[in-house]
């Protein structure tokens, strides 16, 4: 393939590796796996992604605009210890929605702390959120410094039953589908944020985010307040945090204070699986989530194709390193074979 | 016509069903998910190997699925799931957390899927914790400790994740036994963070923060760290302090004796092998037994305790030491302590176990003539 | 009407004075040209006007009021913008994208007018037809452009806010004379419908085309503004250096006849070239002209062995094909490049670690750091690097230094073949002089170099010969009494090709 052409189709659609990717790996998984699309099992397996799928879209937003926040783990703990501390099994509906309200305000104002950290007082985004992480983590201890904690069951069922949709199941053809007659609930939150990007995608705000992401100073010369959408971006993140906390805490049914902090890493990868490249200004959520779901399909793999047990951490890193060394090397062999063509002769 | 289709059909099906009794094949799921640590590889070890000694005494095929990388609350959760989509028979689970499994272990005991919790206590409806009393495991050196320094002197404790469940269990049981003695103070308390080294650098501190220290008690992995700093600080009369039941730990001890003929400590066992005694249990639910409900015990009323296996002090030392082929063992090995299938069967039904139902490693089956009805498994393997 | 006046103004980077005395003044229908030595603060006046840094005193007045702008978007409010020098294009974004950036047309105030972008876009782009590929659309991305397709769509961009004022800062470096000749046929236009326009560049001779006044600074002062039709080149060259040592060429004594070939190329061809044959002998200075990217880098490149090629090179009578510089540099060949930012320096290293890095292997290891010093020391001195120390960071040094660090340290390597890929774009006329002096050493002591230059001048002011190139081929060879303007002209323009000239502007200049 033509150098430029394969750039800038990636370039375009920086999640079209990872959609391929992802339709490589859900495969493998189905060839072992053969109730994989029952609504169900799917059901079951996208619940456990969606929490991760949250974040990562924090993350990309913030990476897309030429950041970085290794602070979201911490926040999903924190968030996640405080749902379970002003929700109990008998915390009242309206009170529910009150306290999710404001665990998504602490997101923000996590994300606030960060993003003025970085925006104004320029400090650098690695250093910089390592270190309120760890004050996010402490909070979360100081909150619960134990895990447990419960949710009423109605939010956990919430979250975990399949939504049946009773007008499809007297259509032709949509009723033979099972998974249009049910729904899993994490699919409609997936839905939700991808419209909701599709729109913003076309508005000024996600347009400076990427201009202020790929050339900063470009940016700032044509007049956008840089400062204020890395700003934002860090409150966004913050806000999909305590979002990504929520998913997890309805998932889990209970709290503890260091239920996030294994996520932050996993975000960031998944970004980058997702086609987004870290020095921003590039890439998309819908490739971000795409990554969450492969790096989840990896672990299935894994189990479903009986790897040893001493080898499955290794084989899990080894997976995610060629996925993620995948558009380099295709574009590496693709240079060779241009190199090749051009020395081997007059031919053609 | 249709009558005798109707008899060729039945006995089809009876001959068919006949065919997978006899198999008696069992799928059992394992999830563990922290890799970092020799007592879970030791852990994981002895499943496998009990699982192959069960085969033999029942002869039946146990087929082991097991999931074990390092992941967090939801890659555990993730790892029961797939088990469940594998349609596993039983899970046998460490859990990394002490709540965060709780629905997705509700899930599968919804779907009649035994469930075995080891080495930690859950409270989701429908598991079995088979553990032991950690509580009880740490009074047990605390009580050596105590009655080495003749119910009188100053101690400090260094415990592990302070908040962790494990550690607040052992360290209540280490102030009941102190409240009994009212001659010992605890002069300094600290977290160790279950990891030698940092074991090592608060034993330093303290030896130079605090005079007269009498005694200290610590656990696990730390105690190797808390000795090297005790030797380093070269004192005349060195504090007692406890000790664990491993392999590095028990090559030092027994180095040291041979210097200094006064030392001493003490090594509690606290077994790898639990995950074993909990696929026992397991086996022995699917084959049909029934649980006595008096059996339980626990916080959350749901755990069978096994007994600790022993522990290891001056007297016995030498005697452990040769059994086990300490002085050839890797450093990581710890001692093991894995209840009999027959201990099995009595803890299920709620009778005391003794010293003959805990075994030091999976061996050969050593109770002759196990004649646990073949009609029962049959019978168990139709539900 | 629009008038701006800066009076005044000063501004200072921690110790250092960028800007000491800055006065311009403008109005509408009006050009401006803003001229000065590279360091003497033509860029730091654009920047304050433009809102991009606050003075420090002096003031800026508009229409006779004072004004301070804190932010570029503040300047744009009140109809000032700026034509930068490559430097406010985001690479991802298309075209379209990139010139309504920060000002999109907007449907139902909230999402954007992708279809007017676009057609505006293309609207704009239509008014530099013909001098770039049809193949251009709004949709283009812009990391797929060339550095002169680049310049034009900064032009676009701060024309599509219908300013009162625009600074063009160096806008026509990367352009080709097509291309300026349609830039400057459009200021013509703009300038009669009332836009006040101040031009920075280098090029004299531009300067006197679009120009009505030149105002001239020197190391961070006013020194003079004349109108144009009352000057001289010289007049204004002398206002700009101090003493005004104005550039004699040496005269050209002809290469012996006798010495050897450095380098045979048969037959070279790339995606862009569509072979290439000449040769090289030993202390031959040897000129690549012709309009941008007519596949001149590409030639350079190629026999660098950095892009893959086909065809037959000859090094010193030895067959070599190199498929990595490495190589190329194990036979003394050195290359300068022309974007001494992105290809040719490490920004924040020091000077002695720029000049150094060829060379590594040569040090030994460990590193002889002594002998390093001395060795880079005597190189800064023959550039006479104008610096503090061999420790101070590349990014201390102006343009034109730096410039000279790119090329010093390939001259560590003692090179036999020097490629030289248009290496005075953006460099000041003094630092140019010491460079041409460079040259003609290197040229004494043996040095075969092959110059490629977007600059017309040099090449008939410094080669032995020169190439003509034209859509890949070389058009014409010119030697001796050949040398002249119009011959390059008419092959740059592909005149010799009766088939290959889709430029319709008639030669300039």
């Amino acid at each position: 393939m033509n150098q430029a052409n394969f750039r800038r189709l990636l370039a375009r659609n920086s999640y079209l590796f990872a959609l391929l990717l992802l339709i490589v790996v859900v495969l493998i998984n189905y060839s072992r796996q053969d109730n994989l699309f029952d609504p169900s099992v799917l059901n079951r397996n996208i619940r456990v992604f969606l929490p991760l799928a949250i974040l990562a879209v924090g993350q990309a937003i913030v990476i897309i605009g030429g950041g970085i926040d290794l602070s979201v783990g911490a926040m999903v703990s924190l968030c996640n210890a405080l749902l379970v501390t002003w929700i109990t099994p008998e915390t009242a509906g309206g009170d529910i929605l009150l306290a999710i309200g404001l665990v998504a305000l602490v997101g923000m104002a996590a994300g606030l702390l960060n993003g003025i950290a970085v925006a104004y007082l320029r400090l650098q985004p690695i250093v910089t959120t390592y270190a309120t992480s760890f004050i996010f983590a402490g909070l979360a201890l100081t909150i619960l410094p134990r895990p447990g904690g419960q949710l009423p069951s109605d939010m956990t069922g919430l979250y975990r039953r399949l939504i049946e949709v009773e007008a499809f199941a007297n259509i032709p053809i949509i009723q033979d589908i099972s998974i249009l007659r049910e729904i899993p609930p994490a699919f409609i939150v997936i839905a939700i944020i991808l419209l909701l990007w599709a729109f913003l995608r076309q508005t000024r705000l996600v347009q400076y985010i990427y201009a202020s992401g790929d050339n900063a100073e470009a940016a700032y010369t044509t007049g956008i307040p840089v400062q204020r959408i890395r700003l934002g971006t860090y409150v966004i993140s913050g806000f999909f945090a305590a979002m990504a906390a929520l998913a997890l805490t309805m998932s889990l049914g209970s709290g503890s204070p260091t239920s996030g902090d294994a996520m932050t890493l996993d975000s960031i990868v998944a970004v980058v699986l997702g086609g987004t490249r870290l020095r921003g200004g590039q890439g998309g959520i819908a490739g971000a989530m795409m990554g969450v779901v492969i790096l989840g399909v990896i672990r299935n793999i894994i189990s479903f194709y009986d790897v040893p047990t001493w080898s499955q951490t290794l084989v899990d890193a080894l997976i995610i390193l060629i996925a993620l060394a995948g558009p380099g090397f295709v574009r590496y062999v693709s240079d060779l074979i241009r190199r090749y063509r051009l020395q081997g002769g007059r031919a053609a | 016509m249709k009558k005798r289709l109707l008899v060729l059909v039945l006995v089809l099906v009876l001959a068919f069903s006949g065919i997978v009794q006899a198999q008696d094949t069992y799928t059992i799921g394992v999830s563990n998910s922290f890799v970092g640590s020799e007592w879970r590889t030791q852990m994981i070890k002895q499943i496998e190997d009990a699982a192959a000694e069960i085969e033999e005494l029942y002869g039946i095929t146990i087929d082991l699925v097991i999931e074990s990388t390092d992941t967090d609350v939801s890659g555990q959760v993730q790892q029961i799931q797939n088990l469940l989509n594998r349609g596993v028979d039983a899970i046998i689970v460490n859990p990394g957390d002490q709540t965060g499994l709780n629905l997705a272990i509700e899930e599968a005991t919804d779907e009649g899927v035994v469930v075995i919790a080891v080495d930690q206590e859950i409270g989701a409806a429908g598991a079995i914790n088979v553990v032991i009393d950690q509580k009880e495991w740490a009074m047990i050196s605390a009580e050596w400790l105590a009655e080495q320094l003749g119910g009188e002197g100053s101690i400090v404790l260094i415990e592990g994740f302070v908040g962790h469940p494990a550690n607040e269990a052992r360290m209540a049981g280490v102030e009941e036994v102190l409240a009994e003695y009212p001659g010992i103070e605890v002069i300094g308390r600290e977290s160790g963070m279950w990891d030698q080294a940092t074991g090592q650098q608060v034993m330093s501190d303290f030896l130079a923060s605090l005079t007269g220290i009498d005694g200290v008690w610590t656990q696990d992995g730390m105690a190797s760290g808390v000795m090297t700093a005790i030797m380093d600080a070269g004192l005349e009369n060195p504090p007692i302090a406890t000790g664990e039941a491993r392999a590095s730990f028990l090559q030092m001890w027994e180095e040291t004796l041979m210097e200094n003929p006064d030392f001493t400590t003490i090594g509690v066992v606290n077994p790898p092998g639990i995950g074993a005694s909990g696929l026992r249990v397991a086996i022995e639910l699917l084959r049909g037994a029934e649980i006595n409900e008096e059996a339980f015990s626990g916080p959350f009323g749901n755990t069978l305790y096994v007994p600790i296996p022993y522990s290891v002090t001056n007297e016995n030392l030498q005697e452990v030491y040769d059994a086990q082929n300490i002085g050839e063992a890797p450093a990581s090995f710890t001692l093991d302590g894995i209840i009999t299938q027959e201990g099995a069967i009595k803890l299920i039904a709620g009778e005391e176990l003794t010293e003959m139902d805990v075994t030091p490693d999976v061996g050969e089956p050593e109770v002759e003539g196990m004649d646990m009805g073949t009609e029962e498994a049959e019978e168990s393997s139709g539900s | 009407m629009v008038t701006l006046s800066a009076q005044h103004l000063v501004k200072r980077y921690g110790g250092v004075v960028a800007l000491a005395d800055g006065n311009l003044e403008v109005q509408s229908g009006q050009v401006v040209a803003l001229i000065g030595a590279n360091g003497s603060g033509k860029s730091t006046l654009s920047k304050i006007i433009t809102g991009v840094v606050a003075p420090n005193e002096g003031q800026l007045l508009l229409d006779g009021q004072s004004v301070s702008f804190s932010s570029p978007l503040a300047a744009r409010q009140k109809g000032i913008t700026a034509v930068y020098q490559e430097l406010s294009l985001v690479p991802e974004m298309s075209i379209s994208e990139n010139i309504w950036l920060s000002h999109e047309p907007m449907r139902y105030g909230v999402r954007l007018d992708r279809k007017a972008m676009q057609k505006r876009a293309q609207e704009l782009l239509d008014l530099f037809k013909g001098t770039i590929p049809a193949s251009l659309t709004p949709t283009t991305p812009v990391y797929d452009l060339t550095p002169d397709e680049r310049q034009i769509v900064e032009i676009l961009k701060a024309i599509s806010q219908d300013p009162q004022l625009v600074i063009f800062d160096e806008a026509t470096a990367s352009l080709d004379s097509a291309q300026v000749t349609r830039l400057f046929e459009l200021i013509e236009d703009w300038k009669s419908a009332g836009m006040a326009i101040v031009f920075v560049s280098h090029r004299m001779d531009e300067i006197f085309r679009v120009a009505d006044q030149a105002t001239v600074l020197r190391n961070g002062s006013h020194v003079g503004t004349v109108d144009i039709a009352a000057t001289s080149e010289r007049q204004l060259v002398q206002m700009m250096i101090e003493g005004a040592a104005a550039l004699e060429r040496e005269a050209r004594e002809p290469v012996a006849a006798g010495a050897p070939i450095r380098l045979d190329v048969r037959d070279l061809t790339t995606e862009k070239l569509r072979g290439v044959s000449f040769d090289l002998r030993d202390g031959e200075l040897l000129g690549i002209g012709g309009l941008q990217g007519q596949g001149q880098s590409d030639l350079l490149l190629a026999i660098f062995g950095a892009i893959p090629f086909q065809g037959a090179l000859t090094l010193s009578g030895r067959r070599v094909h190199f498929s990595h510089p490495r190589q190329a540099m194990k036979q003394d060949v050195a290359f300068v490049p022309g974007d001494r930012g992105n290809e040719g320096l490490l920004l924040i290293r020091s000077i002695l670690d720029n000049l150094m890095l060829p060379s590594l292997r040569e040090f030994g290891t460990p590193l002889r750091m002594q002998r390093a010093r001395s060795e880079a020391g005597a190189v800064s001195d023959d550039l006479s690097l104008v610096m503090a120390s061999l420790d101070a960071p590349v990014n201390s040094l102006s343009g034109g230094n730096a410039q000279k660090v790119v090329i010093g340290k390939w001259l560590l390597r003692d090179p036999k073949l020097l490629l030289l890929n248009d290496p005075t774009k953006g460099v000041d006329v003094g630092a140019k002089g010491e460079f041409y002096k460079l040259l003609a050493d290197l040229r004494h002591q043996g040095t075969a170099i092959l110059f490629y230059s977007s600059d017309d001048e040099e090449l008939l002011g410094l080669c032995d010969r020169v190439l003509v190139m034209h859509d890949g081929r070389i058009s014409a060879e010119l030697a001796g009494e050949n040398v002249t303007r119009e011959n390059l002209v008419a092959a740059s323009m592909g005149a010799t090709h009766h088939d290959a000239s889709h430029h319709k502007e008639e030669p300039t200049a």
